[in-house]
C-alpha cells in the first residue's frame, strides 16, 4: 500500500482511493464466484453416480412373479426374461416397407392392424409379445429404424397341465389371474427371499399330483366320462398334497383356461354326491347318540313320501344294522336314521363340517353350495343320501377330515403346515368314538360292501361309495352319473383323505357294463392309493403279520 | 520468498489437479465396469432361471416315468418288498435272502426307514421313488436316455 503523495493534486488521490474500492468489490466478486464454482465441484464429487445410468440394461416393464416350487423343492412357476417388439411410429421412415419386412419375419402378426395402429401416431405400439431370442434376432437384421425392444417377464411353468388348477395362470402383463398366482398377487407377504429369489412353496406334492393327474385321465379314458376331478388331504395338518380336475389345460398356452368344460370343479363346480353323504349321516346320528353301530332300521319296504318313493338300489328287503346299512347303501335306513336324527340336528352337524356354506381357501372362495330354502322332513331324507343338497368336492373332502382323524375339523390350505398347526387351528366337531367308529365302517365297506374294488394291498384303505343321478332338464336321469368314492387310508391310523369324481362314466367293458361308483370311481381311487402311499411315506402293513386289524374288524361285525 | 512459496502453490495445484482427474477418470472406468457387470449378473440371472425351468421341464413326472419304464426293467415296490428296519425280524431278512437267491421270485426288498408316527412327517422317498434307478444299469452306457428330449426350452 502506497501512501497517498500529497504533491499529487487532490483529484488524483481521490480517484486513486475510488479505483481501490473498485478494484476490491471485483476481487470480492471473483473470490465470490471460484468459491461457489469450487463448492458445486466438491458437491459433484461427493455425489454417488449410479451404476445403471448409463442406460446400458433395460429395466423391465412388467412386474417380477416369485418363483413357485412344490413342497419338495420342484419349480412349478418361474419367471423368464423375453423381449417384446414395439415400433415408434414418428420414427419410423417407410411405414409400408416396415410391416412388409415385420409380417415377413413374424408371420403371426397381422399387417392391417399393424399398419391402422402405427397411422395412429402414438409413441408406442407393442407388435409382438414373447419373441424367441432368434426371432429377435432376425427382427434386428432387419435394421429397419423405428422398432425397439423391450425385456420383459414371462411366465412358464415346466410342469405344464399337472398342477394347473393350484398353480393357476397370468394375464399377458404377468398379473395373476387364478389360483395359487391370483392369491400371490393379493398376498406379497408370502414370497420368502431367498439366494436364487423370491419363492412361494406349496404344500402340494407333485409326485403325487402327477400320478393323480395320470390315474384320473386313465378313468376318463377307460370309463368315458365327461370329466373327472381328485384331491387327496393329509387328514391331520389339512394340507392339499394333490389335486387335479380333468379336461385342464395348459398354463402356458393361457387362452385354454377360458374354455368352460376346464374349469376347477374341485372348487367350483357343485353337485349332488349321492350316497357318499350317507358318511355324515351315520357320523351325524352316532355322534349324537341316536343310534349305535348294533342299532337296526327296517328297510324291508320303500318309504313313500308325498309323491316320492325312496327305495333301495342294493336292496335287501330285511332288517338291517347300522354297519349293514352303510356297507349296502341302504336309502332307506339312512333316511330312517336321519328322521330319528331330525333335521334341526342333521342341519346343525352337516354346517359345522362345513357342507352348508361357502369353504375359503387359498383358490379363492369355493362355490357357493346349492341348500334347499326349507327343511321338511322329506329335505332331512333326500340330504341323508345325498340329493337335495348340491356342494363342492373340496367341501367334501374337508368334511371328511373330522370323521377320521378324531374329530377335529381342520381347515384346508395349500400352503405347508405341520401336523401338529394344523391339529392345533382345527375345531373339535365329533367326539374321538365317532371317528373310530366311522373308520371301522369305512373300512367295513372296503372289505365286504361296495367298495370292495378299491382295496390296495397293506395301506388298508376305508371309503364309501356314492352314484348319484344326474338331473338332466327336469328329471333325474339313470344314465347320467355322477359316481364319487371318499375314502381315508390307512385306516388304523389314518394319514390322508382321498375322493374321486367320475362325471359321466359309461357302462363299459372294464367297469363289467355297469356305470356306478363301485366299478368306476372305486378302483380308481384304489389305483392312486396303490402309487402315492409310498410317495407320502405311508408305511405299508400286511394282515398276516401281527397286525391283524381287518380280522378284528370282521370279528366285530 | 513470497515468490517461490507461489511457485510452490501453483505446482502443488497442477498436480491436485492431475491426480483429482485421474481418480475421476478412474472411477468412470470402474462404473462402466459395474454396469456392464450388473449385466452380466443380470444375464446369467436370467440364464440360470432358463436352465433351472429346463431342468424341471426334463425331471417332470411323466417324462421320467416314461423313460424308466422305456429303459429300466423296475416295477414300483409292492409292499410284500418293504421291511421297516426297526421292525424287521432274523426271519424276515432270512426269507428276504431265501428269495434272493430262488430265481424266479421277485427282486430284493426295498428297507424303507419305520415312520416316526405322528409328531412329525415320515422321511418320505422322492417323488420317483418307486423307480429309483438301479446302479448297474446306470453304469452300463445305456441308449442315450436323452433322446426323447422334446422342445428344449418351453
Amino acid at each position: 500500500m502506497s501512501e497517498p503523495a500529497k504533491i499529487e493534486p487532490a483529484t488524483d488521490s481521490a480517484n486513486f482511493a475510488r479505483g481501490r474500492k473498485r478494484f476490491r468489490l471485483i476481487c470480492l466478486a471473483l473470490v465470490l464466484g471460484f468459491v461457489a464454482i469450487g463448492a458445486r465441484l466438491v458437491t459433484l464429487g461427493f455425489a454417488v453416480t449410479e451404476p445403471g445410468g448409463s442406460g446400458l440394461y433395460d429395466i423391465s416393464s412388467t412386474v417380477h412373479r416369485p418363483d413357485i416350487f412344490d413342497r419338495k423343492g420342484t419349480l412349478l412357476a418361474t419367471d423368464i426374461k423375453s423381449a417384446t417388439l414395439y415400433a415408434d411410429p414418428p420414427r419410423v421412415i417407410d411405414r409400408d416397407e416396415l410391416v412388409e419386412q415385420v409380417t415377413g419375419v413374424l408371420p403371426g402378426v397381422n399387417a392391417a392392424e399393424l399398419r391402422e395402429k402405427l397411422k395412429q401416431g402414438r409413441r408406442f405400439v407393442s407388435i409382438k409379445r414373447e419373441l424367441s431370442p432368434k426371432q429377435q434376432a432376425e427382427v434386428h437384421e432387419l435394421g429397419v429404424p423405428g422398432l425397439g425392444f423391450v425385456e420383459e417377464y414371462r411366465r412358464v411353468y415346466p410342469v405344464g397341465a399337472t398342477a394347473c388348477h393350484v398353480v393357476g395362470h397370468v394375464d399377458t402383463d404377468n398379473r395373476g389371474l387364478a389360483g395359487i398366482e391370483q392369491f400371490i398377487d393379493e398376498n406379497p407377504q408370502l414370497s420368502m427371499a431367498s439366494v436364487s429369489g423370491e419363492s412361494v412353496t406349496l404344500s402340494l406334492d407333485l409326485g403325487v399330483q402327477h400320478v393323480l393327474h395320470e390315474e384320473l385321465a386313465a378313468a376318463l379314458d377307460t370309463y368315458r366320462a365327461k370329466a373327472a376331478a381328485g384331491i387327496i388331504v393329509d387328514v391331520h395338518s389339512g394340507e392339499v398334497v394333490g389335486m387335479a380336475s380333468l379336461p385342464d389345460y395348459d398354463p402356458n398356452r393361457r387362452e385354454q383356461a377360458l374354455d368352460k368344460d376346464r374349469l376347477n370343479r374341485i372348487n367350483s363346480g357343485v353337485y349332488e354326491m349321492g350316497s357318499v353323504f350317507k358318511v355324515f349321516t351315520v357320523a351325524s346320528a352316532i355322534d349324537a347318540g341316536t343310534v349305535n353301530l348294533r342299532s337296526s332300521y327296517d328297510a324291508s319296504a320303500p318309504i313313500h313320501v308325498a309323491s316320492f318313493t325312496i327305495d333301495d338300489f342294493h336292496g335287501k328287503k330285511r332288517r338291517l344294522t347300522v354297519p349293514e346299512i352303510f356297507i349296502y347303501s341302504s336309502n332307506i335306513g339312512a333316511a330312517k336314521m336321519a328322521l330319528d336324527l331330525g333335521g334341526v340336528r342333521q342341519r346343525a352337524y352337516l354346517t359345522k363340517l362345513g357342507l352348508l356354506s361357502r369353504g375359503k381357501t387359498e383358490l379363492g372362495e369355493s362355490a357357493s353350495p346349492i341348500v334347499p330354502a326349507t327343511w321338511e322332513k322329506l329335505t332331512t331324507m333326500t340330504v341323508a343320501f345325498g340329493h337335495g343338497l348340491s356342494v363342492t368336492p373340496l367341501q367334501l373332502a374337508s368334511a371328511m377330515v373330522p370323521l377320521v382323524n378324531g374329530g377335529i375339523a381342520v381347515p384346508l390350505t395349500f400352503l405347508p403346515r405341520s401336523r401338529e398347526d394344523g391339529m392345533s387351528v382345527g375345531t373339535r366337531v365329533l367326539k374321538r368314538e365317532t371317528s373310530e367308529a366311522m373308520l371301522s365302517l369305512l373300512r367295513l365297506n372296503v372289505l365286504k360292501g361296495t367298495a370292495k374294488r378299491a382295496e390296495v394291498e397293506g395301506y388298508r384303505v376305508g371309503g364309501k361309495t356314492g352314484t348319484a343321478e344326474k338331473v338332466v332338464g327336469r328329471h333325474y336321469s339313470t344314465s347320467a352319473l355322477l359316481t364319487s368314492f371318499l375314502s381315508a387310508f390307512p385306516t388304523d391310523a389314518p394319514e390322508y383323505v382321498v375322493l374321486v369324481m367320475l362325471d359321466e362314466p359309461q357302462r363299459v367293458a372294464a367297469s363289467h357294463n355297469e356305470a356306478t361308483a363301485g366299478v368306476n370311481a372305486a378302483p380308481t381311487a384304489g389305483r392312486i392309493i396303490k402309487r402315492v402311499a409310498p410317495i407320502l411315506g405311508v408305511a405299508p402293513k400286511l394282515e398276516d403279520d401281527q397286525h391283524k386289524f381287518d380280522a378284528r374288524l370282521l370279528a366285530s361285525y | 520468498m513470497l515468490r517461490f512459496f507461489n511457485i510452490c502453490l501453483c505446482l502443488a495445484l497442477v498436480v491436485l489437479a492431475y491426480v483429482i482427474y485421474q481418480v475421476k477418470y478412474d472411477t468412470r472406468t470402474f462404473d462402466v465396469a459395474i454396469a456392464s457387470l450388473s449385466k452380466d449378473i443380470e444375464a446369467e440371472r436370467d440364464s440360470v432361471a432358463v436352465l433351472r425351468a429346463e431342468w424341471s421341464l426334463l425331471n417332470r413326472p411323466e417324462r421320467i416315468e416314461r423313460l424308466a419304464q422305456k429303459y429300466l426293467d423296475l416295477a414300483p415296490p409292492k409292499p410284500r418288498q418293504m421291511l421297516a428296519l426297526e421292525t424287521a425280524s432274523p426271519g424276515d431278512l432270512e426269507r428276504a435272502s431265501a428269495e434272493l437267491s430262488s430265481p424266479s421270485l421277485p427282486p430284493l426288498p426295498a428297507v424303507v426307514k419305520a415312520p416316526p408316527k405322528p409328531t412329525s412327517k415320515p422321511p418320505q422317498p422322492a417323488s420317483g421313488a418307486q423307480k429309483a434307478p438301479k446302479p448297474a444299469k446306470l453304469a452300463k452306457p445305456a441308449p442315450s436316455p436323452w433322446a426323447p428330449i422334446e422342445a428344449s426350452v418351453p
